[in-house]
């Protein structure tokens, strides 16, 4: 420790602590008197320091004392690791030079003696009945809080120690009498106890406690260069007379039970709506022409407010269970199956396939929110969406346009084609049969209301029994979107994707000849229909207006019918009121039709 | 700068043109529900109410699907058309295209999912092997 020198006796540290006053009040005045003459000389200095056989008791003990004060001032050497005073004493040749500049640098207020400072003195325990005394010398803080159990016994011990003690004037005595004197005990902080400090409260100690420590540097430059901070000198202040005893022992019950700070205000419970980086995704700049000029139908996304979800306000969608969606999976891996153009399977490939479908939206949603956990600060929907679309291996989604468009021609084209046969040719086959085929298709389809006008008011007796019997039948429906799809939503999106099921549901018939049937049956219900016009709803009339406006007798002249999409204006969507009324006109006075 | 210009521009293309294919999609119905397509993305944990990335998803899976779907239909025309010529006459009423097993863990296979099934099931290690052997 270069702070005592290189023989360890610390003269340099002494002569320096003695400019300070500190001897006399470590010591006690009758004992300094004996110990001053000592520190006269380097060679009196090493006579007193030294221990033979000669040496009495009673100046061993003064030699332990001394060395206690003497070690703990210079510890501070221990703990600097760069600091500048010290780098150029190693860097020095000179020993004696070097030792004396570490000491120089030190702060006189750091020699001082403070009431937060416990030197133990080294002396044994024999002597008093007390509590054992620490044999190595240590800057141990000790607790003065009143009101602790574990500082009162331990200050009873001091005191007791040097009650019999020849060395009874002691530091630690006058400065515990003399605050006695000036500050009744109060505790370092706070007024609960230690132990019922909170967390909070423990934050603050500590704090105090690391500000406390930064007032006490032990160098000069410390000071000066920042460390010390507060501007202070080398001079005993007003704050470092401010009675801040440092405990030792923090109990456990200021530990926090849990690491989240306690919160006061008031939960709020009303939900909050969050809007992820995908729910808003970039309106459309462009209308298309066809959907505003020709029908004035505006998507119904364009009619929300910008920014706002499509879906919200909407009724909530149905929850499948885990069975349902495996059933759901395996229908539509039949109509994929029966598009691509097989005609059957065996259910083990459409068990694997099926779940091979559920893996792979799972994979897509994966993928989904894997970029959106990472990049929705930094990107914006459409690029997400872009990602998403690379990662999937459509970074050019024009394959996937061209099925869009692929899926839309093919019902156009059925259409058509369904017109064209129903002009060619006329075979009435099965006819009852088909027509309550159709007819329970076309109710499935309809509104529940309008599903029990039908059953009740305009079907006959002997309809109502063929259609029961069709129902007992055939219970499970050809199509997996009708079951699931909600009441509410417009069953006309099933509807287009129904027309090739009708040849594959009736093996046996003639496909043209359903056709024609089915228009038959349109025709039939929609005179039965007209009746109830007052009661409709416009999913109903959705449904009724692409009927194709005809008078097709079973062997009467056969009229061309316009050209016309059935469904397109559920292709385009939104309110087709204004159609519906010009079709109603053209369905009751037909001749006008051309 | 005006190289960052054409591609601001080229970009802002892209932009509307995938933002006209997502408005398309609302005029098409996927043959894959919406709400299945919900539940599988819920259990993902990937939730977005909006319909139009629905049914992207949706237009994608079904996609995918339907070219597994086509090169397993491949598989199966090829092995009928390599039905040796006098069993043809035997096997005319099963001419029909059925999906099987094999063609579609065929097709699978280059897609990298592995679908093979055992060719037969043991119920010891020593099943099959010759008495001989067995004995030793």
């Amino acid at each position: 420790m270069s702070l005592l020198g290189d023989d360890g006796r610390g003269y340099d540290l002494a002569r320096l602590l003695e400019s300070c006053g500190v001897w006399r009040e470590w010591l006690g005045g009758s004992t300094y008197a004996s110990f001053v003459h000592f520190l006269s000389s380097p060679s009196a200095w090493e006579s007193f320091m030294r221990i033979d056989d000669s040496t009495s008791r009673a100046q061993i003990h003064l030699q332990l004392r001394c060395r206690a004060l003497l070690f703990d001032k210079a510890t501070v050497a221990l703990f600097l690791r760069s600091h500048p005073t010290n780098a150029a004493n190693n860097n020095s040749s000179s020993s004696t030079s070097s030792s004396s500049i570490d000491v120089s640098k030190l702060n006189p207020n750091y020699l001082q003696l403070h009431g937060d400072d416990v030197y133990f003195t080294l002396e044994g325990s024999s002597q008093d009945g007390g509590a054992a005394s620490n044999t190595a010398p240590s800057k141990s803080k000790s607790s003065f809080s009143a009101g602790s159990r574990y500082v009162e016994p331990e200050f009873d011990s001091l005191s007791q120690r040097y009650r019999n003690d020849e060395l009874r004037e002691t530091w630690y005595n006058q400065f515990i009498e003399k605050y006695k004197l000036t500050r009744p005990y109060k505790l370092s902080l706070g007024d609960r106890e230690s132990e019922k400090r909170t967390p909070e409260e423990m934050t603050v100690y500590l704090r105090t406690l690391e500000k406390h420590k930064r007032r006490r540097v032990a160098f000069q430059d410390d000071l000066h260069t920042g460390y010390g901070n507060t501007g202070l000198d080398g001079n005993t202040s007003v704050d470092d007379d401010t009675p801040f005893f440092p405990e030792t022992m923090f109990l456990m019950n200021c530990v926090p039970d849990s690491p989240l700070p306690p919160t006061t205000r008031v939960r709020d419970k009303k939900e909050i709506e969050f809007f992820g980086v995908l729910d808003t995704l970039p309106q459309v700049s462009t209308r298309s022409p066809v959907m505003i000029e020709r029908l004035g139908i505006r998507p119904e996304y364009l009619n929300m407010e910008q920014g706002a979800n499509i879906n919200r306000g909407k009724t909530p969608r149905k929850h499948l269970s885990q069975e349902q969606a495996s059933q759901v999976s395996r229908k539509v891996i039949a109509r994929l199956l029966t598009g691509v153009g097989f005609e059957g399977a065996t259910e083990a490939p459409v068990e694997v396939f099926s779940q091979f479908l559920s893996c792979h939206i799972s994979k897509l949603g994966r993928n989904l929110k894997v970029l959106t956990d990472n990049y929705r600060k930094q990107c914006s929907a459409i690029e997400l969406i872009r990602m998403f679309l690379q990662t999937s291996g459509y970074s050019n989604f024009g394959a996937l346009a061209e099925l869009i468009k692929d899926g839309t021609s093919n019902l156009v084209q059925q259409t058509q084609q369904q017109m064209h046969a129903i002009q060619t040719q006329l075979q009435p086959q099965h006819q009852n049969a088909l027509r309550m085929a159709q007819q329970l298709q076309m109710t499935r389809q309809m509104h529940p209301q309008m599903q029990q006008m039908v059953h009740t008011q305009n079907l006959s007796f002997q309809q109502q029994q063929q259609l029961e019997r069709m129902l007992r039948r055939h219970p499970s429906t050809p199509c997996p979107v009708m079951d699931m799809a909600d009441k509410d939503r417009p069953l006309v999106q099933v509807k287009l994707e129904n027309p090739a099921e009708l040849p594959m549901d009736n093996k046996s018939s003639n496909p043209i000849n359903a056709r024609h049937q089915q228009m038959q049956f349109r025709q039939q219900q929609l005179v039965a229909m007209s009746s109830l016009h007052s009661q409709s709803n416009n999913q109903f009339r959705q449904l009724l207006s692409p009927q194709i406006p005809q008078t097709m007798n079973m062997g009467g002249v056969v009229r061309a019918p316009p050209v016309k999409v059935e469904g397109f204006s559920e292709l385009m969507g939104g309110d087709t009121t204004l159609k519906h009324e010009a079709e109603e006109n053209k369905l009751t006075s037909p001749t006008t039709t051309k | 700068m005006n190289h960052n210009q054409q591609s601001n521009d080229g970009k802002h293309d892209d932009d509307s043109a995938l933002s006209d294919f997502l408005a398309s999609l609302m005029d098409y119905t996927p043959t894959i529900p919406d709400e299945l397509v919900e539940h599988y993305l819920a259990k993902s944990g990937f939730q977005c109410p909006d319909v139009r990335l629905i049914r992207l998803v949706a237009v994608a899976t079904q996609k995918f699907v339907a070219d597994v779907a086509s090169d397993s239909l491949q598989h199966c025309k090829a092995r009928q058309a390599a039905v040796v010529k006098d069993k043809r006459d035997k096997q005319q009423k099963d001419k029909r295209l059925i999906l099987t097993m094999d063609d579609l863990s065929k097709s699978l296979r280059e897609y990298g999912v592995n679908v093979k099934q055992q060719e037969y099931f043991a119920d010891s290690p020593s099943t099959g092997m010759d008495p001989a052997s067995r004995d030793e």
